[in-house]
């Protein structure tokens, strides 16, 4: 009787969702009702889906023959099913019962943030009271969900990270080609270091050289999304997202050098990235040489740690290499990289990140009159003037 | 048979062609037991929709051989292949022939012996151990 409940749980939490999301859709700003509308659809899918699993179950019949028997397959769609549901419930849902006043705000300044790189079909949902730093749900790519930090709406210092979500949603906006041009320079990087092997004089290095590249072919597969994403933010929001990254991310690691989750590479590897890739694109910068010259006061710090071949296997051509395969894609498909003087938000953003490494009182008046323009030019006539809203209000089901 | 599976579940692109590719195999299996138990009608379905998921097992495998023997290339093979793999680096050579017999099986229009059918439900188990890694925050309490 477990199976047939699990399916009635499901039916239920579908009829749950589809009430609440009705309700939430009718008072959303345009871009949260855009994206509620098409999970609307897809929860008519997913009830769809749901349907056939019952009538799967009806009909199904251990095999006397065991290895004939479609148990697995079976559960194995209820799953997929049920992880649909679960994601709708505890990570959506809430996204949107606890919305701000201030999120109709940041999705109109995310979605001309978009519109400036070239991605003027893409509507962006902000949400602010929200557990994560940055992140993205970004599916629907016309609709994602951008998760940021509420305090980006009295100090815009951190905009630039959105740049690395961005990259996120370029994987579902340009699915499949887009990933699929990743792994091919993921792939042309791993021969390229194959035939480095070849050239390796040392018959022991050529082995343990050998090895080192057998291990790490699963983790450079399993971490490319993010790497490619923070490529896509230096690529697009230039220093800023550079200077931006390194600040947020210096005192995350006592040791930077290994992988602490396998969707992302080391810490060395991004904070080294961003200064690789605006120099491979002509965009040397002062302001780089201070971010590195800053990191390899803490790389000394950890002197050991570092796998024998982790130079080699993250060295800089590697990322010259992913950075070319995703600039081609951005310039092939319209969008605009950064470049000095570009205008605009990105602009904006720039300066304040070369504030931010100058001078406090200097950064301090960037923000508090950066984040007054924004929300003079992107706020909604109705929520204009409460600057501070997003901070002091608690989460509400009030209209936004 | 097959489910809509635009999701929202899913953690990264990897996870997302994980959960894609293991869909497809699954159907594939169960339209193949499904002939093999000569039961294809109650389902509706015809035996074309058989020799089509016939051939998606084959191009599953070809890539799943390729990606265990030369080191995976395409990003849904990549954790894939290491499992398989990691299950017993001392006689992949001997599994890999073993795939490599049945795939010739399967592309021969040959029957699909019961053996054939563990090997396949072993691979999807895999490939459900993989794409599991990204659901696990969905579930915590």
């Amino acid at each position: 009787m477990l199976f047939p409940a699990k399916l009635v749980e499901l039916q239920q939490h579908l009829d749950y969702l589809q009430q609440e999301f009705s309700t939430l859709q009718g008072r959303a700003h345009p871009n949260l009702a855009g994206r509620i509308n098409v999970q609307l659809t897809w929860i008519a899918a997913l009830r769809s889906g749901v349907s056939m699993v019952e009538t799967s179950l009806a009909l199904y019949q251990a095999a006397a023959n065991p290895a004939l028997d479609t148990w697995r397959q079976l559960f194995s769609t209820m799953q997929a099913l049920a992880h649909q549901v679960q994601a709708l419930r505890i990570q959506q849902l809430p996204s949107y019962l606890a919305r701000t006043p201030d999120d109709q705000y940041l999705s109109n300044l995310l979605e001309a943030v978009h519109r400036e790189v070239g991605l003027a079909d893409v509507h962006p949902v902000a949400s602010l009271h929200q557990p994560h730093w940055f992140a993205a749900s970004a599916v629907p790519a016309s609709h994602p969900l951008y998760y940021v930090p509420a305090s980006l709406v009295s100090d815009p210092g951190e905009l630039a990270l959105a740049f690395h979500e961005m990259g996120h949603v370029l994987f579902q906006l340009w699915a499949p080609d887009f990933g699929q041009r990743m792994q091919g320079a993921i792939a042309d990087a791993i021969r390229r270091k194959e035939q480095a092997i070849q050239s390796a004089a040392d018959p022991s290095d050529r082995q343990s050289m050998t090895q080192a590249l057998l291990e790490w072919r699963v983790p450079a597969f399993r971490e490319m999304e993010e790497v490619v994403c923070d490529v896509v933010g230096t690529l697009l929001g230039g220093p800023a997202f550079v200077v931006t990254l390194a600040i947020g991310l210096l005192a995350t690691s006592a040791s930077p050098f290994q992988q602490h989750t396998p969707a992302y590479p080391p810490l060395d590897c991004r904070m080294r990235l961003g200064g690789v890739v605006l120099r491979h694109i002509g965009l040397a910068d002062p302001i780089i040489d201070r971010v590195e010259a800053g990191w390899a006061q803490v790389q000394q710090l950890y002197t050991t740690g570092r796998q024998r071949w982790y130079s080699w296997l993250y060295d800089d051509e590697y990322f010259r290499q992913i950075a070319t395969a995703v600039q081609e894609q951005l310039l092939a498909r319209g969008v605009t990289p950064y470049s000095a003087g570009i205008g605009g938000i990105r602009e904006q953003i720039s300066v304040g990140a070369a504030a931010r490494m100058d001078e406090e009182q200097a950064y301090r008046s960037w923000a508090k009159s950066t984040a007054a323009e924004l929300r003079r030019v992107y706020a909604p006539a109705s929520s204009s003037s409460s600057s501070s809203s997003s901070s002091s209000s608690s989460s509400s089901n009030s209209s936004a | 048979m097959p489910v809509v599976m635009n999701g929202f579940a899913y953690t990264s692109y990897k996870h997302q062609s994980d959960q894609e590719l293991l869909s497809r195999l699954s159907n594939a299996i169960l339209v193949l037991k499904l002939q093999a138990q000569g039961r294809l009608g109650q389902y509706h379905l015809q035996s074309q929709e058989a020799e089509q998921q016939r051939e998606t097992l084959v191009e599953f495998l070809d890539d799943l051989i390729a990606g265990t023997v030369g080191g995976a290339t395409k990003l849904a093979f990549a954790g894939l292949a290491d499992r398989v793999v990691k299950v017993n680096p001392a006689d992949v050579q001997d599994r890999v022939a073993e795939l490599r017999r049945l795939r010739q099986r399967l592309a021969g229009s040959e029957d699909i012996r019961d053996n054939d059918f563990r090997i396949v439900d072993s691979l999807q188990a895999l490939l459900e151990a993989e794409a599991a890694e990204d659901v696990r925050s969905l579930y915590r309490l």
